[in-house]
């Protein structure tokens, strides 16, 4: 039969495991971890305008303000 | 190069973020266990092109914006010196080298100048693809 570990048990364990990794192998599995943890908690929207009175743009647009944007910057 | 390594240019993240469609790139993501690279030049280019005043419009909360892609995305600090690699633009540049020193196997960019040189860039970096939103959506969008 399988051992039923407690919590600390549990957390040890993992905690064994994870220092096994390499740096960026943990830096996949944290960011993993918050991907699942944002997918559970929905996350707040980021763009709050009515998509139904602006169109939205293309990605050549984006592209295309993406490039102004940087030149705006550049001139300070 | 590892094939479920990705690096997406900040034409990618935005047009995900105004078409209100960032939770479906997330899902993906979560979905086919991508690792989606970003690094500080990436970040500092979001900010500055978000902060664009033709897309006031779109009333982007930045500060969210910039926390959910640092949340979904593996920090990577460029420690070697950045090369040309995208010849009509060097702001590019610092894409190829977050995608090459992570080992990504895949740029994602709606960037002419980055598509453009996807023939050399896959020559030159036989493990490297440069791939288009479309071509990115086809391959893990259900």
């Amino acid at each position: 039969m399988p051992e039923i570990l407690t919590k600390k048990k549990a957390i040890d364990k993992i905690v064994r495991e994870a220092r096994k990794l390499d740096k960026m192998q943990l830096q996949i599995l944290l960011t993993r971890l918050r991907i699942k943890k944002l997918l559970k908690e929905k996350a707040a929207p980021v763009i709050k305008y009515d998509s139904s009175k602006i169109k939205a743009p293309t990605l050549n647009q984006i592209d295309k303000w993406k490039h102004q944007s940087r030149t705006l910057h550049a001139k300070g | 190069m590892r094939k479920d390594r990705f690096v997406l240019d900040n034409n990618i993240w935005i047009s995900y973020f105004i078409t209100k469609k960032i939770h479906l790139l997330i899902e993906a993501i979560d979905y086919h266990e991508l690792t989606v690279f970003s690094c500080d030049e990436l970040i500092e280019e979001l900010k500055i092109v978000l902060n664009y005043p033709r897309l006031a419009k779109y009333e982007i909360n930045i500060a969210g914006a910039v926390r959910m892609l640092r949340n979904v995305t593996v920090h990577h600090t460029i420690i070697l010196s950045i090369k040309r690699y995208i010849p009509a633009d060097a702001h590019d540049d610092y894409l190829v080298a977050l995608a090459l020193q992570t080992s990504s196997g895949f740029i994602t960019s709606g960037d002419n100048d980055i598509l453009s040189e996807k023939g050399n860039l896959e020559k030159k970096y036989k493990k490297l693809k440069i791939i288009t939103k479309v071509e990115f959506e086809e391959m893990f969008f259900q």
